[in-house]
């Protein structure tokens, strides 16, 4: 039974009580305990299959837990498998387009600044339909350094298809939004270069 | 609000462009209908006098078949490419990020065939295409929010198109049976118009929050 509780005078941005979630009649996880305060960052592992996307859409309210109850603080962003990116949109438009269905709009030269630090601002006005894998999911990622993003962050698997370099620079954002206030959920195979310390969540057998 | 009003912005203008850069989706069933049309003569006879008097049913039926190409694929791509997670994580009530995404898709699939298809009746001899386009203009966007229905409950189906099809058809009665007695003027157009307009209503009311609740089902 995987736990974690930490005390904290701060109200926790997620809350996650006794949850249990299945997939197709088979148990995933049961009783997951879980308080992630501000400024926290959790680690979700295990090996395929074991239910861990399954908990992050759960988290996001996309899924209904079989048990227990989920509570999320405040805003919430969530960057999944699938991310929403449309081909026919340029990088650009993708980002504001993401941004303001988000309900956090984003003016041209803020949505050029975020694609920097991603390596796509001088791809900006390419479709997506043209990117690499990896440069798609860096457009997807981009939200990250939007000057306005939500209190926490839900990342299923950030690093898939990311060079080190890449993965370096999220891990420095992934701190300074902790050192902010803000908080992390995320999966991954790979451990990520975080300074900050990371709570671990493990699903099922590894 | 100002959230839930640039989450609606967001969805429409991302729909339309989207769209409209792909035009094999909004130029196919106008395709259709025409090639339909063309075939009017070929199969019933060149005599004016019939093809006059059959041409509003018949454009109404060309119309309804068209609307059935572009819906296998009207939510399967959101699905795939994970938007609908994103319109569900959205400020917007989930009915209303589905009502503007079919109102885009009757805005570039419907009104495009309520504007060709007054042009195609005077082709063929019609004197008066006003009933036929105000039929339509009240029909198509009852086909679409329909479609959008069936869509969202064949979603997963490996047979989708042909499942969707033998599902929408019978659903689609009324809006036909209504809508050609309005195109073909008359006595009865009126009332037929009025009862079109009251099913496209019941529909505007009803249909978004079916599709939505279809649509959180498939994802969940």
């Amino acid at each position: 039974m995987p736990t974690a509780s930490v005390l904290s005078p701060t109200p926790p941005l997620l809350i996650l009580q006794r949850v249990g979630q299945s997939r197709g009649g088979r148990p995933l996880f049961d009783g997951v305990d879980l308080a992630l305060h501000p400024g926290q960052l959790l680690w979700v592992q295990g090996a395929n299959g074991s239910g861990k996307t399954s908990l992050l859409r759960m988290i996001c309210g996309l899924s209904a837990p079989r048990a227990g109850r989920v509570h999320v603080g405040q805003s919430l962003l969530y960057v999944g498998h699938k991310p929403g990116l449309k081909d026919q949109l340029s990088v650009i438009e993708q980002l504001r387009s993401s941004a303001a269905l988000a309900g956090r709009p984003c003016s041209e030269p803020e949505a050029l600044a975020a694609l920097a630090p991603v390596g796509l601002d001088e791809a900006a006005g390419l479709r997506l339909a043209q990117l690499s894998e990896g440069q798609r999911r860096r457009a997807a990622l981009a939200q990250l350094w939007l000057p306005q993003v939500a209190s926490l962050w839900v990342l299923d698997e950030p690093l898939a298809a990311l060079d080190s370099a890449m993965a370096d620079r999220l891990a420095q954002r992934l701190d300074r939004h902790a050192e902010e206030g803000g908080s992390a959920v995320f999966t991954s195979h790979q451990a990520l270069p975080l300074k900050r310390s990371v709570r671990n969540l493990r699903l099922g057998r590894l | 609000m100002g959230a839930a009003l640039q989450a609606a912005a967001a969805i429409t203008r991302r729909e339309w462009s989207g769209t409209l850069r792909q035009p094999a989706e909004w130029l196919t069933p106008l395709a259709f209908v025409v090639g339909v049309a063309l075939m009017f003569p070929l199969g019933l006879g060149p005599e004016p006098a019939r093809l006059r008097e059959l041409a509003p049913g018949l454009l109404w039926i060309a119309a309804l078949l068209a609307s059935l190409l572009s819906l296998p694929r009207l939510f399967a791509a959101d699905l795939a490419d994970g938007s609908l997670e994103q319109w569900w994580l959205s400020p917007l009530p989930r009915p209303l990020a589905v009502a503007l995404k079919l109102a885009v898709h009757w805005a570039l699939s419907g009104l495009p065939l309520v504007l060709l298809a007054p042009l195609l009746a005077l082709a063929f001899g019609v004197e008066d295409p006003l009933p036929l386009a105000l039929s339509l203009l009240l029909g198509t966007p009852a086909l679409a929010l329909l479609g959008g229905l069936g869509a969202a409950l064949v979603l997963h189906a490996r047979a989708g198109a042909g499942l969707l099809a033998l599902l929408l058809l019978p659903l689609q009665v009324p809006v036909l049976v209504f809508g050609t007695a309005a195109a073909n003027g008359g006595a009865n157009a009126d009332s037929a118009l009025l009862l079109l307009g009251a099913w496209l209503a019941v529909l505007l009311a009803l249909a978004p929050w079916a599709t939505a609740a279809a649509l959180s089902l498939m994802l969940d």
